[in-house]
């Protein structure tokens, strides 16, 4: 970890204000993206990250210091996630205004689409596995930080991550979203 | 090479990080074979739309509104001294009221016997007024030990009423908001205007 965000936590656990945010605007990308992709939806993305931030900056100064900063803020971030999925799932969820892929798009028409196939393919993916995936690959975490993020041997986070790649890519081409290119002769 | 062992081998590459394509064993099998190669297509073109997609955007100011929401209210905790007196003065108030009761109870018993005796001495009913004073000489007589020690208590209350009295006023004002108000609204930050459109 580097000396100034040590800095940044020792100022915030002392009630330095423009130190917490100094930390939150560092992180609040990550934090938000990984919330977005987790939920599907930008006001619960919006809300999970904040009482992600709230918490996270309340229990400073439980932090290991010996420890990296970033796995143990994406897997509290990657928790409260879970919670509010656990907890729409007791509740009505909210309407999702885009439920189909539109026929027409802009520019980058195919990759958008891509895009949007690949997010909601997401949605259908255990919350763990889905967690582990997007840590993986969105967040390029190594295997051995989301392992001891999310407090699972890393054998079983690489099966996930494996898993997911594959139901993605299976429903991907049951949608004939990826183009005809091959490598064969 | 197998298609097991493709796959074992595709999964591998992409741990790494690694470019697929730049891969000659995977490629020489997926030459070969139709199914490994639409393998290899689906995970390229799944690892292009991750490293070409955007992160979602977070909305501006997001930082500032939580250091905001996590500042440090104004309202003085109430401090150890006036905790334990709050205490004291529930504790006197209990003691009072179980000593009256008690004393209460006990007055028509010792008022009976006050009657029996003065009727079989003397026939004259006693006045009201004599009986309280009898009632009360017993009370003071059976005054325990528990409310010799709230009397300074009480009397320190009646002293300060005043201070209390403001006291009592504001802790009720603040039971009624907690209970009765709603929930403080988010900030725009947090707005659901999706729902409305």
């Amino acid at each position: 970890m580097s000396d100034d965000l040590r800095e940044l936590v020792r100022q915030s656990i002392d009630g330095d204000q423009s130190a917490m945010q100094a930390i939150v605007a560092r992180y609040e990308g990550q934090v938000f993206g990984l919330c977005y992709r987790m939920l599907g939806h930008r006001q619960d993305a919006e809300d999970a990250a904040q009482e992600t931030f709230v918490r996270v900056l309340k229990s400073l100064h439980r932090w290991d210091a010996a420890r990296d900063f970033e796995p143990w803020l994406l897997a509290i971030a990657g928790n409260r996630c879970r919670t509010a999925l656990s907890t729409r799932q007791r509740k009505p969820a909210p309407q999702t205004l885009v439920t189909e892929v539109p026929e027409t798009h802009g520019e980058n028409g195919d990759a958008d689409c891509l895009a949007e196939e690949i997010h909601l393919a997401l949605q259908n993916v255990k919350p763990q596995y889905r967690q582990a995936f997007i840590l993986f690959q969105e967040q390029e975490l190594s295997y051995q930080e989301i392992a001891d993020a999310m407090s699972c041997p890393i054998g079983t986070i690489k099966t996930w991550v494996h898993r997911v790649r594959k139901e993605l890519v299976q429903r991907l081409r049951r949608r004939e979203v990826i183009q005809d290119k091959s490598y064969a002769m | 090479m197998r298609c097991e062992e493709f796959e074992r081998n595709l999964n591998e590459v992409l741990d790494r990080r690694e470019n697929p394509e730049t891969d000659d064993s995977l490629l020489s099998h997926a030459v070969k074979c139709s199914g490994c190669d639409e393998l290899l297509h689906g995970h390229m073109a799944l690892l292009q739309s991750f490293s070409a997609s955007t992160r979602p955007v977070v909305p501006s100011g997001f930082a500032s509104q939580i250091v905001e929401s996590m500042a440090p209210s104004t309202k003085p905790k109430s401090t150890v001294t006036e905790k334990l007196l709050t205490v004291a003065v529930i504790a006197a108030t209990v003691l009072l009221v179980v000593s009256l009761i008690q004393n209460n109870s006990d007055e028509p018993a010792v008022a009976k016997k006050q009657v029996k005796k003065t009727r079989k001495v003397e026939p004259v009913q006693p006045k009201k007024r004599d009986t309280i004073n009898q009632s009360h000489v017993a009370f003071v007589g059976r005054a325990s030990v528990s409310e010799a020690l709230i009397s300074p208590i009480v009397f320190h209350i009646w002293k300060n009423r005043s201070e209390y009295n403001q006291w009592f006023s504001k802790t009720l004002n603040s039971m009624r908001k907690r209970k009765g108000s709603p929930k403080k609204p988010r900030a725009d930050l947090f707005r659901r205007d999706h729902l409305y459109t």
